[in-house]
C-alpha cells in the first residue's frame, strides 16, 4: 500500500526535474507522446524491426530528461503479464517457422508475442516518460485546455491526489493492525469487512479535512492550479525533431 | 476584527455543537481559545471560514457577514492552519503548496513566484521549496502549513493546536515565530503554556459555551476553573507553584 504512494511520489519528484524536456510545453509533450504510441501499435503483427528500431525514442529521452530507465522498468514489470498472456496462445497456434538464425528456427507466434511485448513496453514507457518529466495538474491543464470538460479534469486531478490519500490510510492502519496481530502476517479474513469499512470511513474523513483546506486557501471548481506556460519556439523545435525521428526510425526499419 | 451574535452552529442541522456564543475580538489582538477534547474549539474556527454550517445567529469576519457570497472574500482575509499539517498539504512540492492559494486568486505567474520565495525566505525554509511535503519533519511541515496561509496576506490568523507534533525546540520557533507576527490571531490549543506566551486574552470552552472569557495570566491561573472545565494549571505555573512552596 505504503509502495503505491511512494511510487507516485517517486515521479512527481521525476518530474519536478529542470531540464530541456521538463521545460518543455506540456501540450507539445503529450502531443508527441500520443503520436509516438500510434506509430508504436501500428506496426505489423510479424514486423519485428520497426518496434526494435523505436526503442532508440525512450532511451534518447531519458537520457536527455535524466529520467533512469531502471525506475520505468520496474514500473512496466507490472504491465508485462498482459502482453505475454495475449500472445502466449500464439506459440501454439502460429508454429511455422518465420525466420532461421543459426539452425534454430523462429515461429510466427514467437515472433508476434516478441512484437506484442515490445509494443506494450513502447506504449507503458512512453506514458511513464510523460508522467516523468511533466506535472500531472500541467497534463490535466492541457486537457482543460483542450475543451475535455472541465468537471472531468477536476475530477482525475482530485482522484490523483486522493489515491495517496488512501495508501497513506491504509498503511497506518495494516501496521496498526499487525502490531496488535504479531502471529499474523497480513490482514485475516475476518477482520478484512471492518478493515475496508474502517478504511472508506477514515479516508473519506480526511479526504473531506483536505478539502476543507483546499477551500480555505480560494478553491472551487473552476480553479486551476496549474502554471499558464506560454508556447515557445523551443516547444516547436522538440515537436518537430521527435516526430521526424520517429518516423525516420520507422521508415529506414 | 470579528464578532459573532448569538452563534449556534453544528456538522447538522439537528445537533449544536456551540451554543450561543458571542465573541468579539478587535484588530491586533491574539486570543486563545482552551477546552477539554470536544469542547468544539476546531469546530469554532472551522465555522468562522464557512466550513461548518451556521444554525444561528451570525458572524462577522473583517467586517464581513459569514455567507455563502462572501465566502472567497472571508478565506483569503481570514487564514485557517489546519491542526495536523497533513491535512493541509497536498501538492507535490511545498513551493506549488504555499503557490497554491495566490494561484486560486488568480495572481500571475511572476506575483506567485516572488511571494512564494519571500515567505519561504522569512520562514527560512527556502530548502525545503522542491521537496515533497510527504517527506519533512513534523516541525518543516508545520512552518509549510504555516508559509501556505500567511502567503495570502490574511488579516486574520486561526491557528488549530499549532504546537502538536512539534519538539521543544520547533515549538519554541513557532511561537517566536507567531509573536512577531502582527496579524490578529486566534490560537484554539490545549498547550495552556502556548497560550501563556503568546496570547492576553482567553476563552475557555466547555461542551460549545464560553465558560470563561478574560485575561489569560489571570485565567490560567484559577486553578479551580481550569478543572471545572477539564484542563490543568498551564506546566510553567506549576513550576513557578511548586517552587514557592
Amino acid at each position: 500500500m505504503r509502495l503505491v504512494s511512494g511510487e507516485l511520489i517517486k515521479l512527481e519528484s521525476l518530474a519536478e526535474q529542470d531540464t530541456f524536456v521538463h521545460k518543455c510545453h506540456p501540450a507539445i509533450k503529450i502531443i508527441v507522446t500520443f503520436l509516438f504510441i500510434i506509430i508504436s501499435v501500428s506496426g505489423g503483427r510479424y514486423q519485428l524491426a520497426s518496434p526494435i528500431a523505436l526503442l532508440a525514442y525512450p532511451w534518447l529521452l531519458s537520457t536527455l530528461s535524466a529520467t533512469p530507465l531502471k525506475i520505468l522498468h520496474q514500473r512496466f514489470i507490472w504491465a508485462l503479464p498482459f502482453p505475454v498472456f495475449a500472445g502466449i496462445a500464439n506459440l501454439i497456434f502460429e508454429q511455422a517457422p518465420l525466420y532461421t538464425l543459426g539452425g534454430i528456427s523462429i515461429s510466427y507466434g514467437l515472433v508476434s508475442l516478441i512484437v506484442l511485448v515490445l509494443k506494450t513496453y513502447l506504449t507503458v514507457i512512453a506514458v511513464l516518460l510523460l508522467l516523468a518529466t511533466t506535472r500531472w495538474q500541467d497534463i490535466f491543464a492541457v486537457c482543460e485546455r483542450c475543451h475535455i470538460p472541465q468537471i472531468f479534469c477536476q475530477t482525475l486531478t482530485l482522484i490523483y491526489r486522493y489515491l495517496a490519500v488512501l495508501t497513506d490510510e491504509a498503511w497506518r492502519m495494516y501496521h496498526s493492525y499487525l502490531l496488535r496481530a504479531p502471529r499474523k502476517k497480513a490482514i485475516h479474513f475476518k477482520d478484512m469487512g471492518t478493515f475496508c469499512g474502517q478504511l472508506i470511513l477514515r479516508s473519506f474523513d480526511r479526504a473531506s479535512r483536505l478539502y476543507a483546506a483546499m477551500k480555505c486557501r480560494g478553491w472551487n471548481s473552476s480553479s486551476s492550479v496549474a502554471s499558464k506556460q506560454p508556447l515557445v519556439f523551443s516547444d516547436l523545435v522538440y515537436l518537430f525533431c521527435s516526430l521526424c525521428a520517429v518516423i525516420v526510425l520507422t521508415a529506414i526499419f | 476584527m470579528l464578532k459573532t451574535t448569538d452563534l449556534c452552529a453544528g456538522y447538522n442541522m439537528a445537533a449544536d455543537i456551540l451554543h450561543n456564543l458571542n465573541i468579539s475580538i478587535c484588530e491586533g489582538e491574539c486570543v486563545a481559545i482552551v477546552g477539554k477534547n470536544g469542547a468544539g474549539k476546531s469546530s469554532l474556527l472551522l465555522t468562522l471560514v464557512g466550513i461548518v454550517a451556521i444554525n444561528g445567529g451570525n458572524i462577522k469576519v473583517c467586517g464581513l457577514d459569514v455567507t455563502k457570497a462572501n465566502l472567497p472574500e472571508i478565506r483569503k482575509r481570514a487564514g485557517l492552519v489546519f491542526q495536523n499539517p497533513d491535512d493541509q498539504l497536498f501538492m507535490p512540492t511545498v513551493y506549488d503548496d504555499i503557490a497554491f492559494g495566490p494561484r486560486n486568486y488568480g495572481c500571475s505567474e511572476d506575483i506567485v513566484k516572488s511571494t512564494v520565495l519571500e515567505i519561504a525566505s522569512q520562514f527560512d525554509i527556502s530548502e525545503l521549496l522542491q521537496r515533497n511535503a510527504y517527506r519533512l519533519s513534523g516541525g518543516e511541515k508545520r512552518l509549510a502549513a504555516l508559509a501556505a496561509v500567511l502567503v495570502m496576506q490574511p488579516q486574520l490568523l486561526l491557528l488549530d493546536e499549532p504546537s502538536s507534533f512539534l519538539d521543544p525546540c520547533a515549538r519554541r520557533r513557532l511561537i517566536d515565530l507567531l509573536r512577531d507576527l502582527p496579524q490578529t490571531k486566534l490560537i484554539a490549543t490545549h498547550d495552556l503554556d502556548l497560550a501563556l506566551d503568546l496570547c492576553q486574552r482567553v476563552i475557555i470552552l466547555n461542551q460549545g459555551s464560553i465558560a470563561a472569557d478574560g485575561n489569560c495570566q489571570e485565567l490560567l491561573r484559577d486553578q479551580a476553573l481550569l478543572n471545572i472545565n477539564g484542563l490543568e494549571l498551564p506546566l510553567s505555573l506549576m513550576n513557578y507553584q511548586i517552587s514557592n512552596i
